[in-house]
């Protein structure tokens, strides 16, 4: 077996890791309302979530290859390596931002901070881009416009959409018998975050796939011609969608948590106005030009429930503390990814990237010890949330 | 290395979605709302849980507020899966 063969072997295994962490990652974007209204029992949530993101994923039929185009310069139009990209260079970098996306992944799971797994792999991406090629690496202008301003905008434009809904849904529903008001909302919670699970396997196992696909173009397994008349081969499309399905279903726990019982505490009204917003941002966005990341849509519409529900407390200093992690997010990524770019181009070739790769599966180790000591699973995930911040985690 | 960046562009998709978003986000869950105050009027059940007259007519109000939801909802689902039905199917919708 060759070198580079066993180098695309371990960015195709760090992809599908990738893949994994997006899932349990954005787990509570869909769930956490409803887990925290007891719309769906914690198990149920995760479950269904599952399956819908397995179905999302399958149902990619068109997927993009030319996934790296908006933050970097080495892809043509139609997907294939851009002129004079030695073909490991790019397996390097591509392999090095994806590290770099996991770790920070992982980081920010152990917090319990919602960031954005999109922005974590362009993070990586773009500080494996620039350690390797140098800025001219880098598709500045893409990664503003795609990317950086989305990241402010959509939010906002969340938070503002689910108040207007909790507000409204609120002042319609005021003389409605309390309970029965509860018991109505709760269906339409399923329903929406049922749309948002779907919504994301499409749009998020995609992004995998065409990491991967790029990976077998550069090593020259797989041809641009090939993906256009045939599309991309099955067997991606069915491991990126187990992956981010079995990431799912094992729950991001510690994030669900944050997003369904930190910011706000959520009435089933609250929740369905939120899932309701995020459901429609993610599915129009796309047509309107607007890349975004469900995370930032999904906190953007919780904290929105809470601004629109008459009395109702936002811990604004928990959302401070998300938008502190969205912030560094790019950067932390950034700077992960450049570092394995470095080590792996130090030491060269395979023993280069095995070496990433180790270090790689120790620090995902380390983190997944150190989360037991402080256990989020389904049976505390709803426990009252204490302001004093280490005690949140410590239930 | 440019920095293509339209400005005008940005903020014009951003209304779009801000204004769909409303729309869609904030007025389908609005619809259900309504549809849950007419089903109460129709019952009879009070807010406190007391009992009036039933009103067949706001009951009938309500569900078809019910299914002018669901059907968004279908429709969303039609919208997320569009491309894979023109794949398999050749079904196109919402202009392909």
């Amino acid at each position: 077996m060759s070198g580079e063969l066993l180098i695309l072997i371990l960015v195709i295994v760090t992809a599908i890791a990738f893949d994994f962490t997006n899932g349990f990652h954005d787990t509570g974007n869909a769930m956490a309302t409803s887990i925290a209204t007891g719309a769906l029992k914690p198990k149920a949530a995760v479950t269904l979530s599952a399956i819908l993101n397995l179905v999302g994923a399958f149902l990619s039929v068109e997927v993009a290859a030319t996934i790296t185009r908006d933050v970097l310069n080495i892809q043509t139009d139609t997907g294939d390596l851009a002129l004079g990209l030695d073909p490991q260079t790019a397996m390097m970098i591509i392999f090095a931002g994806l590290v770099g996306g996991i770790l920070w992944n992982l980081i920010t799971w152990l917090l319990g901070l919602p960031s954005s797994s999109s922005h974590a792999l362009f993070g990586g991406l773009i500080g494996a881009g620039l350690a390797g090629i140098g800025t001219a690496g880098v598709n500045w202008g893409g990664i503003m416009a795609k990317v950086v301003v989305p990241a402010f905008l959509s939010p906002a434009i969340a938070c503002a959409i689910a108040a207007v809904g909790t507000w409204l849904v609120y002042a319609l529903t005021k003389r409605v018998n309390a309970k029965r008001r509860e018991t109505g909302f709760r269906w339409g919670q399923i329903g929406t975050a049922s749309l948002v699970s779907l919504a994301h396997g499409t749009g998020d196992a995609q992004k995998t796939m065409g990491v991967i696909a790029l990976a077998l173009i550069a090593h020259g397994s797989l041809t641009t011609t090939n993906i256009e008349e045939h599309g991309l081969p099955v067997w991606i499309i069915f491991v990126c969608g187990l992956a981010i399905a079995l990431g799912t279903y094992l729950g991001g726990w510690r994030i669900i948590r944050t997003l369904g019982k930190g910011l706000v505490e959520i009435d089933s009204p609250q929740g369905m106005a939120a899932e309701a917003s995020s459901a429609a941002i993610i599915l129009t966005s796309s047509t309107f030009g607007m890349a975004l990341s469900t995370t930032h849509v999904a906190t953007g519409s919780i904290l929105g429930s809470g601004v629109g529900k008459p009395g109702a407390q936002v811990r604004w200093g928990v959302a401070g503390r998300m938008a502190a992690a969205w912030l560094i997010t790019m950067p932390a990524a950034g700077i992960v990814g450049a570092l394995c770019f470095f080590l792996e181009n130090g030491i060269g070739g395979l023993p280069g990237a095995i070496t990433v790769f180790v270090i790689l599966v120790v620090a995902a180790l380390y983190m997944y010890l150190h989360s037991r000591r402080q256990k989020v699973d389904a049976s505390n995930v709803n426990a009252d949330w204490d302001d004093n911040v280490s005690a949140n985690t410590a239930r | 290395m440019t920095m293509d960046i339209n400005i005008a562009e940005i903020g014009l998709s951003a209304l779009r979605v801000l204004c769909v978003g409303l729309l869609l986000g904030a007025g389908l869950p609005a619809l259900f709302a309504l549809g849950m105050r007419l089903h109460a009027v129709g019952s009879g059940v009070a807010e406190d849980g007391t009992f009036s007259r039933r009103n067949p007519l706001a009951t009938i109000g309500a569900y078809l507020l019910y299914s002018v939801v669901i059907l968004a909802v279908l429709a969303g689902v039609l919208f997320v899966t569009r491309h894979s039905l023109d794949h398999y199917f050749g079904i196109t919708l919402f202009g392909g």
